[in-house]
């Protein structure tokens, strides 16, 4: 008996050395870990090309690139390399027979602030965060999620989200059903299109800025504060405008001459006017809020 | 032959030239490229016969934005690329300008539909896109999405379907509507959007026959 017990010891070190390699194959992202660190002057481009999969980039404040790649299967393979100033991160197939599972790769890259983005990423996310540079985002249904990006913001995807919070500079977004949500923009030029995606936007209005959100189908919304001053251009071909900003109406030369042909419409002044605030749609409600009144 | 290679032949070569027997026989059984290339030379032979025609500015900074979108073109400051042969541009270039040239022809065929006198009768045919890119570009069984990944293809098919969607209650209230000038602009921009959309889905491979 003290025999047996013994021997059942002695072969459980062997059982687990059994289980480790029977669970090794469960867990091949361990082996396609890859980490590359480039030294990068001022104002790096960084370029990245990807199937799918989660982006996720980061500022620092050092003139360096990191590159953390990540993918799931040897069907794919990332390269990372530098070209003078530029870092090109792209994701490629090793063969055309490629489960979608298999066509996964996670990056999480940190650049520095000022650095210039231009992010290509079919499906998953892409994440950004205190980047300053000027970014370019190309998705089809991946979504954009940025926070504190400053500069230039160029959006694009075919049925991926944008949510852009407390982003400042030029912002200029489409989509054909994808959702943008803008808080806190900080920010004289936004012009967002949408096909059939809801916009939100929570945000002040500039002196001199234009603000041009135009969703086809989808639903407008916008919320004011009573210290804000825009000129509201709000109209809806097919659609209902609902408006609870107290409007001076607009000088009569500068009336929208269509006016009477929308359903639903709200034209005029808000305090001094000094932003201009355009929003359209072809059958989409716009709203109009005074923020804090839901 | 696959559809995008087709186009990249007809922009190399143009309607006059003879096509190579590869892209006849790629016409033969290919009704998408048989309709477009017949729906070109219709254009093409309807604006021939027409005064010439200034496009509204809107149409030129829509087509730049466009290709400089693509990378195309740049802002002047910006670095010089492909000083050289056009070789050299070609992995990307052609794409592109398969992309803008695509646009450029729909907005031509827009700016012909809207200024057609059939335009404003309630039975007649409105600014018509392309018979070989409208309804069929939005059937995903017949439009064949090439994606591997079977996210980013439904995010195709769901695209065409919104912009088509979209497309036909443009032309509903243009039809309802005849004079209605924000109408017919919406519709020409369901067209832009539509164009852009499929030449995007080219550019990455993502279409073919």
């Amino acid at each position: 008996m003290r025999m047996l017990r013994a021997s059942r010891f002695a072969f459980r070190p062997l059982l687990g050395l059994v289980a480790l390699v029977l669970l090794c194959p469960a867990a091949p992202a361990q082996a396609h870990k890859i980490e590359k660190r480039f030294s990068v002057g001022l104002r790096p481009t960084v370029n990245v090309r990807n199937k799918s999969g989660a982006i996720t980039i980061k500022s620092w404040n050092r003139p360096e690139v990191l590159v953390v790649a990540n993918h799931a299967s040897d069907k794919t393979e990332v390269d990372a390399e530098q070209m003078g100033n530029r870092v090109d991160i792209i994701t490629h197939l090793v063969t055309q027979n490629v489960k979608p599972e298999e066509l996964v790769a996670n990056y999480e890259i940190t650049v520095p602030e000022e650095a210039d983005l231009q992010i290509r990423n079919d499906a998953g996310l892409v994440r950004v965060e205190r980047v300053s540079g000027e970014l370019t985002f190309d998705t089809v249904a991946a979504d954009v999620d940025l926070r504190e990006v400053a500069n230039l913001l160029l959006v694009r995807t075919i049925t991926g989200s944008l949510a852009c919070v407390r982003c400042a500079g030029r912002i200029e977004v489409s989509s054909v059903s994808g959702n943008f949500r803008f808080v806190e923009p900080v920010s004289n030029n936004v012009r967002a299109v949408t096909t059939s995606g809801k916009i939100y936007f929570d945000g002040g209005f500039q002196s001199g800025g234009t603000y041009i959100l135009k969703s086809y189908t989808g639903e407008i919304e916008m919320l004011f504060s009573e210290s804000d001053s825009f000129e509201l251009n709000a109209s809806s071909q097919n659609g209902k405008v609902e408006n609870e900003a107290t409007l001076k109406p607009l000088e009569h030369q500068r009336r929208p001459a269509a006016e009477s042909r929308f359903l639903g419409s709200s034209f005029g002044i808000f305090n001094q006017g000094q932003a201009r605030v355009q929003l359209s749609s072809f059958s989409g409600t716009i709203k109009v809020r005074k923020r804090g009144q839901r | 032959m696959e559809c995008k290679n087709l186009l990249l032949e007809l922009e190399a070569s143009g309607l006059e030239e003879r096509l190579s027997t590869a892209a006849v026989a790629h016409l033969d059984q290919c009704i998408h490229c048989s309709g477009l290339v017949a729906d070109l030379k219709a254009i093409q032979s309807a604006s021939i016969e027409l005064a010439e025609i200034e496009p509204p500015a809107r149409v030129w900074v829509s087509l730049r934005n466009q290709m400089e979108s693509e990378g195309l073109i740049r802002e002047p400051a910006a670095e010089v690329v492909g000083t050289g042969s056009r070789s050299a541009l070609r992995p990307w270039f052609r794409p592109a300008l398969a992309g803008a040239y695509m646009a450029l022809l729909l907005v031509a065929a827009g700016m012909l539909g809207v200024r057609s006198p059939q335009f404003d009768s309630p039975d007649g045919p409105l600014v018509r896109m392309p018979a070989a890119l409208a309804p069929a570009a939005a059937d995903a069984g017949r439009t064949e999405i090439r994606e591997r990944n079977p996210v980013v293809a439904a995010s195709y098919t769901q695209g065409l379907e919104v912009i088509d969607n979209f497309i036909r209650l443009c032309e509903k209230t243009v039809r309802e509507q005849p004079n209605n000038e924000t109408a017919r602009e919406y519709l020409y921009d369901a067209y832009q959007q539509k164009a852009t959309l499929l030449a995007t889905t080219m550019e990455r491979g993502a279409w073919g026959d």
